[in-house]
C-alpha cells in the first residue's frame, strides 16, 4: 500500500470513528497508533509513541490554558456579569432594542475576562434573559443574542481557542489576541445594528420596554462600578500589549487577580474549589486532544498527504481570498457537529500548510478559524452555546433559540466577509 | 460479598479516586500561579529569577493533564460526536459504544506500553533536561505512563459499569437526556 492510500485508509478511519461516537482524542490516538504501526512498523511506533505524550505536553508556555480557564471560573463565580450588564444598560437601554444590545456589550465585556464562549452565555444569559423576556422581547430572540453573544467569549481576548489555534500552528498568542481585539469590536456593532433593524422593523416589539435616558455620571459612575472587568482586562492585555509579560504571566496575574476579586466578593471556598476542580479537568481533557493530536499528526505525516495536498493546492493557482473561502468552508460544516476545540486541532494538521504555503497570514486566518468556530457554537444540531441557554432559562425552548439565531447566523457571515475582504481590520493591532 | 457487589463497590471506589485526583490536581493550578507571578514579579522589580520554577512548572502542568485525564473518563467529560449515536436506540448506541470502549482500552494499553517502557529507557539512562536548570526527566516520564494507566484502568472500570449498569461510557447523563429532549423538540 502507498503512503497516500495509507492515508487516505487514516482519514476515512478517523471519520468512521468519530460518526461512531469514540471520544475525539481516542479516535486521534486510534487512528494515528494504527497509522504509524502500519506505515513505520513496531520500532519506530516504539520511539515515537513513547516520547510523543512527552514531547507534545511538556512546554512551560502552555500553562496558558489552566490559568485561562481558572481567571474564567473565578470572574464568573464573583458574579463580576451583572455589574457589566447594568453598565450596558445604563449607557444603551434607552434605544430601540437597547435592552438586547446590552446583553451583547455584556458578553463581550465578560468574554474580556473569560476564554470561553460557553460560559460567557451561561452567566450572561443569567441574568440578561429574565430581564429581556420581562420587558417583552421575543422568547427566540431573548435566547439567541445571548446565545450569539456567547461567541464572542473565544473571539475577544483571552481566548482559549486562539491558545489552542497557537499551539497547533505555533502562531504567537500575543499577536493572536491583539488582533481578536477590533473583529470583536466590529462583531458587537454588526449584532447592535442587526438587533436595532430587527425591533424596528417588527411591529410585535413595539411594546417593548426602553429605558429612561440617563445622565452622563450616572453612566459614568455604572461603568466605574464594573471596575473588575476593566481591571482584569488591563492586567492581560495591557501587560501583553506593553510587553511587560509573556502570555503564560499575564494569564497567571490575571487568574490571582480574579481569585482575588471572588475572594472580595465572598465566594466560598467551595466554589473555588469546585472552579480549581473544573479547570484541572477541562485541562485534561484539552490535552488529551493535543496528544491525539500529535499522534495523528506523526502518523499523517508519515503518508506525506499534508505536504501533497499543499502541493495539489498550489497548483491550482488559486487567489488567496478564493483559497481563503475554500479552506473556511469546511468548518461552517465541521462546526455543525464538533466542538470549537477539537475543529481546530483537528484540522490544522491538514489544513495549516495549505495555509503557509499559499502565503495567507497565520493570524489572519486564526481570527477567521475562531470566527467559524464561533459560528458552530451557534448552529445545529450542534449548538452549544444554544443548548447552554436552554438549560439555564428552563423556559426558552432549544427550538424557539435556533429560529431566533437565523439572523445572527447571517450577521456572522457578514462580519467574516468583511474580514476577508479586508484583512487590515484584523492585521492593523499586530502590524 | 457477590462478584456483582464487588464489582459495583470497585466502581464507587474508582469514581471517589478519580475525582479525588482531579481535586488535588486542580490545586496545582494555584502552585503554578503563585509560581508565574512570584518570578515574574522578581525579575521586574529586582531582577532575580526564582530558581527552578519554569521546570516544577512544567513538572506541576504534567501531572495535572495526566493526573486528570482519569476524571475525564469516569466523569465522561471528553470531547465527542454524538450526531449519530444520538439518533440510535439507546440498546444499539450502548453496545456499539461498548466495542468502542475495548478498542480505546487497546489502544490505551498499547500507549501505555509504549510509555513505560520510555520511562524505563529515561531512568536507566538517567536522561536529563536541556537548560537552566538541569533536573531528571524520568519522574516526567514516569508520571506520564502512571496517568496513561490509571486511564486505561478507568476505562475498564466503565467497561464494567456499561455491563452491570448499562452507563453509558462516553457520553455523560445529562447529555443523554438532552439528547432526547432536542429529538422531543425539532422532530
Amino acid at each position: 500500500m502507498s503512503p497516500a492510500e495509507h492515508g487516505f485508509w487514516l482519514v476515512s478511519g478517523l471519520f468512521v470513528l468519530l460518526a461512531l461516537g469514540l471520544p475525539i482524542a481516542a479516535s486521534l490516538l486510534t487512528c494515528g497508533l494504527v497509522g504509524i504501526l502500519a506505515v513505520q512498523g513496531w520500532g519506530a511506533a516504539d520511539y515515537l509513541l513513547g516520547t510523543l505524550p512527552y514531547s507534545v505536553s511538556a512546554e512551560f508556555a502552555f500553562i496558558v490554558i489552566p490559568l485561562f480557564l481558572f481567571m474564567g471560573h473565578m470572574a464568573f463565580s464573583a458574579g463580576i456579569s451583572e455589574k457589566g450588564f447594568r453598565a450596558a444598560t445604563v449607557w444603551l437601554g434607552h434605544i430601540p432594542g437597547g435592552l438586547a444590545i446590552s446583553a451583547i456589550v455584556a458578553c463581550a465585556a465578560f468574554a474580556t475576562v473569560s476564554g470561553s464562549s460557553i460560559a460567557t452565555a451561561a452567566t450572561i444569559s443569567r441574568v440578561a434573559i429574565p430581564e429581556l423576556l420581562k420587558a417583552g422581547y421575543s422568547k427566540s430572540l431573548a435566547g439567541a443574542c445571548v446565545a450569539t453573544g456567547g461567541t464572542l467569549g473565544v473571539l475577544i481576548p483571552p481566548s482559549t481557542i486562539m491558545v489552542l489555534y497557537s499551539i497547533a500552528t505555533e502562531t504567537p498568542i500575543p499577536e493572536l489576541f491583539m488582533a481578536g481585539i477590533i473583529p470583536g469590536i466590529l462583531t458587537v456593532l454588526i449584532y447592535g445594528l442587526g438587533i436595532y433593524v430587527m425591533v424596528k422593523r417588527d411591529p410585535k416589539m413595539r411594546t417593548i420596554t426602553v429605558h429612561a435616558r440617563t445622565g452622563f455620571q450616572e453612566r459614568l459612575r455604572a461603568t466605574f462600578m464594573s471596575w473588575e472587568i476593566l481591571l482584569l482586562f488591563g492586567i492581560v492585555m495591557g501587560t501583553l500589549y506593553t510587553g511587560m509579560a509573556t502570555a503564560t504571566e499575564a494569564a497567571g496575574f490575571g487568574a490571582l487577580a480574579a481569585l482575588l476579586i471572588a475572594i472580595s466578593r465572598g465566594t466560598s471556598w467551595n466554589e473555588i474549589k469546585e472552579g480549581l476542580r473544573t479547570s484541572g479537568s477541562s485541562t485534561a481533557a484539552i490535552f488529551f486532544l493535543i496528544i491525539g493530536a500529535g499522534v495523528f499528526s506523526a502518523a499523517l505525516a508519515t503518508t506525506q498527504i499534508p505536504q501533497s495536498l499543499s502541493a495539489w493546492v498550489g497548483t491550482l493557482n488559486l487567489h488567496p481570498t478564493v483559497l481563503i473561502i475554500c479552506l473556511l468552508i469546511p468548518f461552517l460544516i465541521l462546526g455543525c457537529f464538533v466542538d470549537a476545540a477539537s475543529m481546530v486541532l483537528l484540522t490544522m494538521p491538514v489544513v495549516f500548510p495549505i495555509v503557509k504555503q499559499a502565503g495567507i497570514d497565520p493570524v489572519l486566518f486564526g481570527i477567521l478559524v475562531v470566527k467559524m468556530t464561533e459560528i458552530g457554537n451557534i448552529t445545529p444540531p450542534v449548538g452549544l452555546n444554544v443548548f447552554v441557554v436552554a438549560t439555564t432559562n428552563p423556559v426558552l425552548t432549544i427550538r424557539e433559540i435556533f429560529r431566533g439565531i437565523t439572523p445572527f447566523f447571517f450577521m456572522e457571515l457578514l462580519v467574516v466577509a468583511l474580514l476577508i475582504a479586508f484583512p487590515s481590520i484584523t492585521l492593523i493591532a499586530v502590524r | 460479598m457477590s462478584l456483582r457487589g464487588g464489582c459495583q463497590k470497585l466502581i464507587t471506589a474508582s469514581r471517589s479516586v478519580t475525582r479525588a485526583m482531579a481535586g488535588v490536581t486542580g490545586l496545582l493550578t494555584i502552585v503554578m500561579m503563585l509560581g508565574v507571578v512570584l518570578d515574574a514579579s522578581l525579575r521586574g522589580t529586582v531582577g532575580i529569577a526564582v530558581w527552578g520554577v519554569l521546570e516544577l512548572c512544567t513538572l506541576l502542568l504534567l501531572a495535572m493533564i495526566y493526573f486528570g485525564l482519569p476524571s475525564t473518563q469516569s466523569e465522561r467529560e471528553n470531547f465527542r460526536v454524538s450526531i449519530i449515536t444520538d439518533l440510535m436506540p439507546m440498546k444499539l448506541n450502548l453496545f456499539v459504544s461498548g466495542i468502542l470502549l475495548l478498542l480505546q482500552i487497546v489502544v490505551l494499553g498499547l500507549l501505555c506500553w509504549f510509555t513505560w517502557r520510555a520511562a524505563i529507557f529515561s531512568f536507566n539512562r538517567d536522561e536529563v533536561s536541556i537548560g537552566l536548570v538541569e533536573i531528571s526527566l524520568w519522574p516526567h516520564r514516569f508520571m506520564i505512563a502512571m496517568g496513561l494507566s490509571v486511564l486505561t484502568f478507568q476505562s475498564v472500570i466503565s467497561g464494567l459499569d456499561l455491563l452491570l449498569n448499562g452507563k453509558h461510557p462516553f457520553a455523560p447523563d445529562q447529555a443523554i437526556e438532552l439528547a432526547q429532549t432536542v429529538r422531543q423538540q425539532t422532530l
